[in-house]
Order: C-alpha cells, then sequence, then structure tokens
C-alpha cells in the first residue's frame, strides 16, 4: 500500500521534473524577456519555433517557461528552508532532551512563543518587518519552522537516551557531547529526515504565500505565488495566467506529499511488526 | 583487618527518590532506593548483593558507579572521598558491566568501536587503544576478526562478552557487574561465570556482583549481603549465611529457590507479597515476618553481629 | 484414552529468509490425567513452539504437520478452544485492562456454564480464594495487583474454563524468586486437585524437578530426552541433559567449577546436520556428525542419541 504511494508520488514528481527540465534547457524563450505577445492563449504558435504551450502573460512572457523555472526556484528554496530550520531544530532539541533541566526549560519556552502564534502570520510579520525580499522570506520561514524540529528532535532524543548503550556510553566516561554526536544523532536521524521531508511541501507552500502577498519573491523573479498573484486580476480574460502556477505547484506539492508520506509509513516500527 | 585492604567504603549512603503524592503537594513521599547503606568492600573479594525487585540492589550499583548521585552519605574509594565526584587519577578505575547484552551495545557501531570508546574518553591515542582492544576482546574469548563486526552478529553471550572486555579495558580496580547473565541462556551463564572467575584470577580485581539469583551468588562470591527494602539487612561470609541465615527474609529466599535434585524437599512457606513499605521506626519486613514481636513495631532494627564477620539487622538476635 | 499424545509434529515458519523448522519430528505423551509434563529448553529448543502448537495457537506464517490428539481427538490445526486454557507469561497483556478481575472471571462462567451474574460472582469469588486471593480482589483491576497477583488470578481463569489440558509457558519467569515459589506451588496444588494435565514450559531444569512428574528435555526443536524426573536428575541419559545438570549453580551445595557446554544453542535457521548437538557434544563420535539419530526407547525413557540405539 505504501509502496503503490510512493510509487505514483515519484512518478507524478518525475513527469514534473522532466516537463521542467526539458523546458529550462531546450525552449526558446526566456523567462524574463517581455515581448508583445501578451497574454496569449496556450498553444497559440510564436516566432521562436515552439508554441507557448502554457500561454503568456500580461508582459508577453512565455508561462511554461516561467513556471519551469518556478519549479527549481520554489523546490530549492524549500530545500534550503528545511535545511536550515531542520538542522538548527535538530540541534536545540537534542540537546534540550538530552541536557534537560534548566536549558531544556530555556529552549522550549523559547519554542513556545514561537509556535503560540499561527506561523504564518509570524512569518509575514517577520518578512514584512526585515523588508520583502527572497532571502528575508526565507529567513521568515526558518525561523518559523524551527520549532517543528525542535519538538521532533527533543522527543526522540528522550525516547533514546534511556537506552542501556546510551547509559553505558556515560558510564564509560564520554562527555556529552560526544554521546549526543556518536549515539543520540545516528539513531534520531532517519526518522528525523523523513518527518522533515514531509515538511518540505509546508516551506514550498508558504513561501509561495509570502510571495503572493508581496513579501517573498520579487518581480520579475519567476516564483508560482508571485506569478498567480499578479496573474489574479486576469483571470477572466487569460484564465491560463493564475491558473497554470497554481497547477503545477499543487501537482509538485501532492507529489512529494505522497513520496513522504509513503516512505514514513514504510519506516513505521509498527508496520514491520506484521513481517 | 587493616584499613588498607578496604577498597571502597560507604557510610550512611542514601539515594532517595521523590514521589509526587496524590494529594496535589502535600505529604512528601521518598522510594528510599538505597537507605543508610553503610559497608566495606575489601580488595580482590567478590561481593555479593542479593536481593529481589525494589530491594534497591542495582540502584546502589548505579550510585557506586557514579551514575547516579547520591542523596546523602559518602562514599571512599582507597580513602579518597569521591561521593560528588570522581578526581581524574581515577578514571577508568571503577566500571559497571550491564544485563542487557543486546541493549548496551550500540548496534551501528562496529565492536572495535565500542571496545576502544572508554579509552578515547581518557584521551588515549586511537592506535593504543585498538591494541588494547584486540588483547582484551582476546581474553574474553573472542578471536581478533570479530573487531570488525556489528553486534547484530554476535550471539547474546559474545555480546555480553563484549560488554565485559569494554568494561576491563581501562584496567578497573573494582568492577561492578548488575545481573551480568540474567538474560542469558543457563550454558551461556555457566561460560560468563566462569570467565569472570577466571579473569579475576589473573588481576588484582574487586567484584560487586549484583544478583537476585542466590545460587549464582553462592557459585561466585566470597561475601553476601542481603537487602530488602533499600537496607543491607544481613551480610556475611558466603558459607556462614548459607549454614546459619539468620534474618527472616533471607531464610524465605533460600527456601524459595528449588533444588535441582527432585527427592529435596521443597515447600517454601512465603508470606503474602505485599508493596514494600519505607518504614522509618520500624522493621521494614515487619509485614511479612513470622516473628514479629512488639519490640520490631516501634524500633528500626541496627546491625548486630552475631557470628564473628556475620552481621544482621533483626531484633531476634538481640 | 491418553490426555495428550504428539505424534512426528512438525512445525515450520515462513520468514523472509525462506521456511524455518522450528519443531522437527516431535513426538511425546502425557499418559494419565492429572500428570504434569515439563518442557525444558533454552533459546531456539522450540518449547514455546510447541506449547502454542497445542493450544492451536500458531501464527498465521506456521505450518504444522503430524498430529497431536487431546483425549483421542485430533487438534492439529483446530483454532483454539477452551477445552486448552493457556498461561502465558506476560499476565499484564493477558488480562482486560478496563474489566475488574471479578467480572473477567465470572465473564467465562457466565459463558461457559451459563449460571446468573449472582452464581457468577459468587463462584468467582471461591475460585479467587483458591488462589489465595480474598474477597477484596473481586473488584480490583489488573494493575492493581502485584505481579504474582496477577498471575495467580490468570491461573484461576485457566482453571475456570475446566479445560481438558493446561499450557503454562514460562508464567514465573518475570518474577521474584520468592513470588515464583508462591505462584508455582498454588499452580501445581491446584492443577493436581483438579486432576487436570499440564504442560508447564521453563528454561530452568531445578523448577521442573519439583513442578512436574515427567520432562522432556528439549534441544533445536526436537525431544532429546523425556523421563520421569527422578531419572532425569539421578541417571540422565543424553549428553546434553548431563551436561546442563553440571553447569548449573546450585543453591544446595557449593560448586567448585561449573561445567561448561561450549558454544551456544543454535538458531532455527542454522541448525547442525547430523544430531545438532553434535558440535558441544563431548563425547561426539563420526555417525553423530552426519546421521540425525532416531528416537529410541529404554525402559520407557526415550532418547535421542546415537549412543543408545
Amino acid at each position: 500500500m505504501e509502496i503503490r504511494r510512493v510509487r505514483y508520488g515519484l512518478m507524478l514528481f518525475s513527469i514534473l521534473l522532466a516537463i521542467s527540465l526539458t523546458t529550462v534547457l531546450l525552449s526558446p524563450f526566456k523567462p524574463t524577456e517581455t515581448t508583445y505577445d501578451t497574454l496569449k492563449e496556450p498553444f497559440t504558435q510564436s516566432e521562436r519555433g515552439w508554441p507557448y504551450v502554457l500561454g503568456t502573460d500580461s508582459l508577453g512572457r512565455d508561462m511554461l517557461i516561467r513556471v519551469s523555472h518556478a519549479f527549481f526556484l520554489d523546490l530549492g528554496v524549500g530545500l534550503i528552508i528545511v535545511c536550515i530550520s531542520g538542522a538548527i531544530g535538530l540541534m536545540l532539541g537534542m540537546i534540550a532532551g538530552y541536557v534537560g533541566r534548566i536549558i531544556d526549560g530555556i529552549i522550549m519556552r523559547m519554542m513556545d512563543v514561537l509556535i503560540s502564534i499561527p506561523g504564518f502570520i509570524l512569518a509575514i510579520a517577520i518578512a514584512a518587518t526585515l523588508g520583502g525580499s527572497l532571502w528575508n522570506a526565507v529567513l521568515a520561514i526558518a525561523i518559523v519552522s524551527i520549532p517543528i524540529y525542535a519538538r521532533l528532535s527533543r522527543g526522540l532524543t528522550l525516547s533514546i537516551k534511556e537506552g542501556l548503550f546510551v547509559i553505558a556510553a556515560r558510564e564509560a566516561g564520554l562527555s556529552n557531547f560526544r554521546i549526543m554526536l556518536r549515539h543520540v544523532l545516528p539513531h534520531i536521524l532517519p526518522i528525523f529526515i523523513t518527518q522533515a521531508t514531509l515538511e518540505l511541501s509546508n516551506a514550498i507552500l508558504y513561501f509561495a504565500g509570502l510571495s503572493f502577498i508581496g513579501l517573498g519573491a520579487q518581480e520579475p523573479t519567476p516564483e508560482w505565488g508571485l506569478i498567480m498573484s499578479v496573474g489574479r486580476k486576469y483571470i477572466r480574460e487569460a484564465w491560463w495566467f493564475p491558473t497554470m502556477p497554481g497547477v503545477f505547484m499543487f501537482l509538485t506539492v501532492l507529489s512529494i506529499n505522497l513520496i513522504g508520506d509513503g516512505v514514513r509509513d514504510y519506516l513505521d516500527p509498527k508496520k514491520r511488526l506484521r513481517v | 583487618m587493616s584499613e588498607s585492604s578496604v577498597i571502597l567504603k560507604t557510610i550512611s549512603l542514601r539515594k532517595y527518590y521523590e514521589v509526587r503524592s496524590k494529594f496535589l503537594k502535600r505529604l512528601k513521599q521518598f522510594v528510599k532506593a538505597v537507605d543508610d547503606v553503610t559497608i566495606e568492600i575489601r580488595r580482590g573479594e567478590t561481593l555479593a548483593i542479593v536481593g529481589e525487585s525494589g530491594s534497591g540492589k542495582t540502584t546502589l550499583g548505579m550510585v557506586l558507579g557514579k551514575l547516579l548521585k547520591p542523596t546523602d552519605g559518602k562514599i571512599l574509594f582507597k580513602d579518597l572521598d569521591i561521593t560528588h565526584s570522581l578526581p581524574n587519577s581515577l578514571r577508568g578505575k571503577i566500571r559497571i558491566v550491564f544485563q542487557d547484552p543486546y541493549s548496551a551495545l550500540n548496534p551501528r557501531l562496529r565492536i572495535v568501536d565500542s571496545l576502544i570508546e572508554p579509552l578515547q574518553a581518557m584521551s588515549v591515542s586511537k592506535k593504543d587503544a585498538v591494541e588494547k582492544a584486540i588483547h582484551y576482546l582476546q581474553l574474553v574469548g573472542l578471536p581478533e576478526p570479530y573487531m570488525n563486526y556489528y553486534p547484530h552478529m554476535l550471539s547474546g553471550g559474545q555480546r555480553q562478552r563484549v560488554v565485559i572486555a569494554r568494561a576491563l579495558i581501562t584496567e578497573p580496580e573494582f568492577l561492578i557487574l548488575d545481573e551480568p547473565t540474567s538474560m542469558l541462556d543457563a550454558s551461556t551463564q555457566a561460560q560468563i561465570l566462569r570467565l569472570l572467575r577466571s579473569i579475576k584470577k589473573g588481576k588484582q580485581i574487586t567484584y560487586l556482583f549484583i544478583t537476585h539469583n542466590l545460587a549464582v551468588a553462592r557459585y561466585m562470591a566470597n561475601r553476601i549481603a542481603v537487602m530488602y527494602a533499600g537496607q543491607i539487612v544481613e551480610i556475611g561470609s558466603r558459607n556462614s549465611i548459607f549454614q546459619n541465615p539468620l534474618h527472616p527474609y533471607t531464610r524465605t529466599l533460600l527456601n524459595a529457590y528449588p533444588p535441582p535434585n527432585p527427592r529435596s524437599k521443597w515447600n517454601p512457606i512465603i508470606p503474602e507479597e505485599l508493596t514494600v513499605k519505607y518504614y522509618e521506626n520500624k522493621c521494614r519486613y515487619i509485614d511479612r515476618c513470622p516473628f514479629k514481636v512488639q519490640k520490631c513495631e516501634n524500633n528500626m532494627p541496627t546491625d548486630i553481629e552475631v557470628e564473628e564477620n556475620h552481621y544482621v539487622k533483626c531484633f531476634l538476635y538481640t | 484414552m491418553k490426555p495428550l499424545e504428539i505424534s512426528n509434529l512438525i512445525v515450520k515458519y515462513k520468514t523472509l529468509r525462506g521456511w524455518i523448522t522450528a519443531l522437527d519430528n516431535v513426538s511425546l505423551s502425557i499418559d494419565e490425567r492429572g500428570r504434569i509434563l515439563a518442557l525444558v529448553g533454552e533459546s531456539g529448543s522450540g518449547k514455546s513452539t510447541l506449547g502454542l502448537a497445542i493450544a492451536g495457537l500458531l501464527p498465521s506464517n506456521a505450518r504444522a504437520e503430524g498430529s497431536i490428539r487431546i483425549n483421542g481427538r485430533e487438534a492439529l490445526g483446530e483454532p483454539y478452544s477452551s477445552k486448552v486454557a493457556v498461561i502465558f507469561q506476560d499476565a499484564l497483556a493477558s488480562l482486560n485492562p478496563v474489566l475488574a478481575i471479578g467480572e473477567q472471571l465470572a465473564e467465562i462462567f457466565i459463558i461457559h456454564e451459563k449460571l446468573d451474574k449472582r452464581k457468577a460472582i459468587e463462584k468467582a469469588k471461591m475460585f479467587l480464594l483458591e488462589v489465595g486471593l480474598p474477597s477484596e480482589f473481586l473488584d480490583k483491576y489488573p494493575h492493581e495487583l502485584s505481579g504474582g497477583q496477577r498471575q495467580r488470578a490468570l491461573i484461576s481463569m485457566a482453571l475456570a474454563m475446566n479445560p481438558e489440558l493446561i499450557i503454562a509457558d514460562e508464567p514465573t519467569t518475570a518474577l521474584d524468586v520468592t513470588v515464583q515459589a508462591k505462584v508455582l506451588l498454588v499452580l501445581k496444588n491446584l492443577v493436581k486437585k483438579a486432576g487436570i494435565p499440564m504442560i508447564y514450559i521453563t528454561h530452568d531444569i531445578a523448577l521442573a524437578m519439583h513442578i512436574a512428574d515427567a520432562i522432556a528435555i528439549m534441544y533445536a526443536g526436537q525431544v532429546v530426552e523425556l523421563s520421569d524426573k527422578y531419572d532425569v536428575f539421578e541417571n540422565p541419559l543424553h549428553p546434553y541433559t548431563k551436561a546442563l545438570l553440571k553447569s548449573i549453580p546450585r543453591i544446595d551445595s557449593d560448586v567448585e567449577e561449573l561445567y561448561v557446554i561450549e558454544g551456544e544453542p543454535p538458531s532455527p535457521d542454522n541448525f547442525p546436520k547430523g544430531c545438532r548437538f553434535h558440535p558441544r557434544c563431548p563425547l561426539a563420535f563420526d555417525k553423530c556428525k552426519s546421521k540425525m539419530p532416531e528416537v529410541a526407547s529404554l525402559n520407557g525413557r526415550l532418547v535421542r542419541c546415537h549412543l543408545y540405539e
């Protein structure tokens, strides 16, 4: 069951990846090049050899090339966000969980403060304060995402901490740092990474969201949320303008979720007992 | 007995755990896992600590092994106060062998890496550490190729040998063994016990052997201490404990083991099992003791030397 | 009609690595009601599998062949029924945590004997008293009981089913020694009193000597010796039995040196060729390495060893 899900997810993702990659490599259009062919319907012929497969936007730019570049941008940004907040959350949670007591209290209360405000709203606030730009949006979302990872990492650490080999490591005289590095980290990393992958789609959605309201990627950068935002007012004359990026984003996020869900369920120790 | 032959001494050692009482924060209840334990362990002996669950024997081992901090009292190692911390000169001199060989080794580390860890923590170079690892691995009866194996490739008995090698690698003078064979098959147990005895013959080392199995204690120990509810209720040489068990609990414990000979009579009278209560001003065995008298209800018994070096905490012997 | 007769029982498990044989041609019997047979073995011996097979509780990836007759009736392949009562090691998992002990016990009488609730509770009270649990235990929940008390409650439930056979699978292994002794004696007395035959599975041969009438020594999926307990202790036949008896620490005497059986018990995916004990046997000779010994009968004693063929 889980394998099927992963398979569909992988298939879908590969298709999207293939489309985007081919387009970026072979398309005669450039994502920021404006032309006079504004708001053309999908599959309208162009003078460059390729048709405008997904139509053009209000500045005559080919939708397909823009959406394809956005694929890599959003994916890349999502990965960066996950890596930054994941790494920080992992370390904070592990230290809080292993060292415990006061440090645990301080770290987790900080996390509680962050969690108490709805993530997106807080991200908006931080991005707005720093000034809307791509990297500020990345920073804002990373900050807002840390608590989830910290909580996860702390929980995993707590469950490993009482394992006999960890106690044995303490008995052998290893320092807390070495124990966390050699004994705790390798054990929590696999599960942590699996959970983190599920957060990837969230990161992408947040980023697209911030860009949609103008606090993320800025024109002329091709980014799904941004394109949708600009294309909103053209929805009646040029439905493809806001819709295409939305569809692409939806499918990409869906495929990531399928893969992540499937992998997580497959690795779930409770399922293992069935063997 | 001169002072210098005592390797480890405890004075009124206590380890209490706080238990939140049901009625908010009113009454502070304590689990007195180790309560007022004063013992002297002699260099080169094997002292067995025998008790059932709740006796505090494992906690005592953890406290002496410096994995738990005592609530009160003192621990002296070769006359040095190690109650609060272990001085650098004594690092690696007190080691513990754990009960469960299946979880005592990190499954992701090769045997050699697990073995050298205690030495690396003492800043020994990797090369020297690996050499020592080979030596001790062979000492416990495993050939050198095992260095590169992972724990799951080893059987329970083999893993326990690795655990023992890991404990010996820092050349401890005092080894705490917490039920080292309870999770092993009978035939494997014999191997490990024989190994432990042979190691002792070759080295200057003292064992604190924690076990619930009196038969194993009989085989391994020079002296036996019986624990109940955090206290050592009887302590004496192996022979005196088995030939002349004094405390009612010791007697019950002895009778509870079925002798292997089917023709031997086995009709132990076992009192009802009740939760262990940590009374302050009466004998803690009072709820189960068939010999209790008025005095037992009003006073806590203290050590009485009934025969040479055989002590018991019981009013029957005043 | 024998209470239990097992002939040529083979049990295999399907695993990721293929089929492994947990029980290989096991034959044994309990000849009279009220007899207790102990199955003694170390890990990999198959003793627990044998218990499950008799009770009809083998997991879905197991296949069994041969014959298990309980009071003449073929029970192999039959699902679990109340005619065989099983007492497991983990009492907490065997009891319903949300029902009081008295209720769980009464339920048995309500279902099996069609008693009304009041009479069922009365009977439950009696049964609990038999195992040494006074009437206040009727309303207690499993988590309120100590380990030994829970095990005794399980015993009373097993007896309440009025089974034709009881299988006890290491019921006292997780308990303290004093508690174990108490539970064991309660079990033995009640089972003998009711005259129900019992199979007692354990790794502790000393325990087996006092609870059972006959002992079957199991090694690597086979029965290697089966005799009256006095014979097993005083005159063990199989080299493994002899070695086992010499390798256990004694509570009743000082032992100079424990006898050590080299090596470890083999696991089912790795049984040696020929006699399964030969790599560890001090008396092994050439035949032992290639040919599997058949079960020989010596004055009613069974032993599987080339020395006795």
